[in-house]
């Protein structure tokens, strides 16, 4: 049964509440057993590999510090990815891929 | 239905709908701005029409003087795109007149033989839904013999429905963050400070010069970005951070207001004005001389025609960067090497609120010609310009189907003229493109690339 936004499960005893567009309303529940559900779930990502936590583990410090996602340029600086290859880790990329499995509101405006 | 993924049926996107806001949520903007929800939803829709048809000239010209005379099916791309006749400026209308005609004695007595409708739910979700798959682009209104603006009846009928309780649940949210936190992001002031100085950095490391950027600090003008340019468009952003150290403009961002999208515009007038007035009061604050806008065509419009005379009233100067880089160029106070933007053959096409009403079609040519060494215009330049068919709040997921179907017109304009890029000066268009591009590039076998202005101005600069 494939993942209905918006919905709640739960993983590994922590509840995971989804919006329309499968991003967590619940950033402060999110721990990495979360994350490779959401990987997994939402991106189809099968297991998350070195460079796959290298741009989450990125994008989850820089938004419990700025509380934002952080801009993409400054993540293909930080990461040494480039956006190239951050699609080819998230298929949807990297505000509506890769911030989603890190957890972060989803990025709202003219983006 | 998988999110976003609607399939696209030729002459019928009766079924393609935004999220809609919870009550909630509505209630929440409501309180802003002086409204309650209606306890009667159906009742208040359909008296506040009425009262509106009566009331709104504008209104009153695309119901009762539109001949059906068909121009502006030809000068619509949700229409030339879809084949849905209720997905254009005339169809649309003809929703709202039903609904009025079941006021009018003849629908009173012959109800649905002369078209007459009565508002029940699903008739009202379907004025909802087609009002909400219009860009507000107003190139039927560049075409009408009456002259009638169909986007100004869509801004009524999306205010009557938000009175009662109905909005595209990614335009509120926007609305609501920009209320809350001064832009459309919702970023926090540090990460503000972040970006910026990201931005400096890069500019260092890019042009090797240190650039000056003011944020919350005393200074000569106000730069007012939309807020994308903080998040997606960091090349216009450098654009025009350099460009102003370079001409010695003393300047500052504000974390209290650093938007200059305002999509009050495309909802409900109350949140323009209030969106608006955030500008003036953080303007007023800093003691600032000019507001300077960037690259945002509907926060263009709704800064010009309100925020800017509000502004000016206040003694505080406005204009567009535009104007400044002009002013620039023909001064010589700056040093432009088109070669930096290589042998790329460039069109630029016009964001719909510059062209239509927005009185800033040639500054950017101006611009172009100075910065890039193969310029090309789009079959449909200036006020024919095509809409980048993510205007008017429809930006969403899960209306992207119908946004790759729209942004075809534009595409194909390019592809006309030979262009390898596409210049839009406006952070909804460059949205709309990242997001469409790569599928139109697909379908059509090119390898088009997108752009704002200040990045080639940033790239052309000499500093």
């Amino acid at each position: 049964m494939p993942v209905q936004c918006p919905g709640e499960y739960e993983v590994g005893g922590k509840k995971v509440i989804l919006d329309e567009d499968c991003f967590m309303q619940n950033p402060e529940d999110w721990d990495e057993a979360v994350a490779e559900w959401l990987a997994k779930e939402l991106e189809g990502i099968e297991k998350m590999s070195e460079d796959h936590w290298k741009v989450v583990k990125y994008l989850r410090e820089y938004f419990d510090t700025y509380g934002a996602c952080p801009p993409i340029k400054m993540v293909e600086k930080e990461t040494g990815m480039t956006l190239e290859r951050i699609y080819e880790l998230f298929p949807s990329g990297p505000a509506h891929g890769a911030c989603k499995v890190a957890g972060a509101p989803k990025p709202t405006g003219c983006v | 239905m998988e999110h976003g993924k609607a399939e696209l049926v030729l002459g019928d996107t009766s079924h393609i709908k935004p999220h809609w806001a919870s009550p909630s949520q509505i209630q929440k903007l409501h309180e802003r701005v002086g409204l309650k929800l209606p306890e009667d939803q159906k009742a208040h829709f359909y008296r506040r029409l009425l009262e509106e048809a009566a009331r709104n000239r504008n209104v009153a010209m695309a119901l009762d003087v539109c001949v059906h005379c068909g121009a502006c099916l030809d000068a619509c791309h949700t229409y030339q795109t879809t084949r849905d006749i209720y997905n254009s400026p005339v169809g649309r209308a003809e929703l709202v007149r039903r609904l009025v005609k079941s006021n009018r004695m003849s629908g009173k007595l012959l109800g649905r033989l002369v078209g007459a409708e009565r508002p029940t739910d699903e008739y009202i979700e379907r004025i909802a839904t087609y009002y909400y798959q219009c860009n507000e682009c107003r190139r039927c209104g560049e075409v009408c013999p009456f002259g009638i603006d169909q986007a100004d009846l869509t801004r009524t009928v999306r205010m009557v429905l938000y009175e009662s309780g109905i909005a595209a649940k990614y335009i509120a949210t926007v609305i609501d963050n920009v209320e809350r936190t001064g832009n459309n992001l919702g970023l926090p002031p540090k990460a503000i400070a972040k970006t910026l100085e990201f931005a400096k950095d890069s500019i260092r490391e890019e042009k090797g010069i240190d650039v000056k950027v003011k944020l919350d600090e005393p200074a000569h003008a106000l730069l007012l970005p939309p807020s994308a340019d903080l998040f997606t468009n960091i090349d216009t952003l450098k654009g025009y951070i350099l460009f102003l150290n370079i001409v010695g403009v003393d300047f500052t961002f504000s974390t209290k207001m650093i938007e200059l999208a305002n999509f009050g515009l495309f909802m409900d007038e109350r949140h323009m004005k209030y969106i608006g007035d955030m500008v003036v009061k953080t303007a007023t604050e800093l003691g600032v001389k000019a507001v300077i806008a960037g690259e945002c065509g509907h926060g263009w419009r709704a800064f010009k025609n309100y925020t800017a005379v509000e502004l000016e009233k206040r003694g505080i100067a406005t204009l567009h960067i535009f104007h400044l880089v002009v002013e620039a160029i023909k001064s010589g106070a700056i040093k432009l090497d088109p070669e930096r933007n290589g042998d790329v053959v460039y069109t630029f096409q016009d964001s719909c609120n510059y062209a239509r009403g927005g009185d800033l079609t040639e500054e950017p040519r101006f611009i172009m010609r100075h910065v890039v060494k193969n310029f090309v215009e789009s079959p449909n330049n200036r006020e024919k310009t095509w809409c980048c068919g993510g205007g008017g709040g429809l930006l969403t997921d899960e209306l992207l189907r119908l946004r790759i179907e729209y942004a075809k017109k534009w595409y194909e304009d390019a592809i006309a003229v030979g262009a390898g890029h596409v210049v839009r000066a406006c952070a909804i268009c460059k949205a709309q493109l990242n997001h469409t591009i790569p599928h139109l590039n697909k379908a059509y076998n090119r390898q088009i690339t997108y752009s704002g202005l200040m990045d080639l101005v940033y790239r052309a600069l000499v500093p």
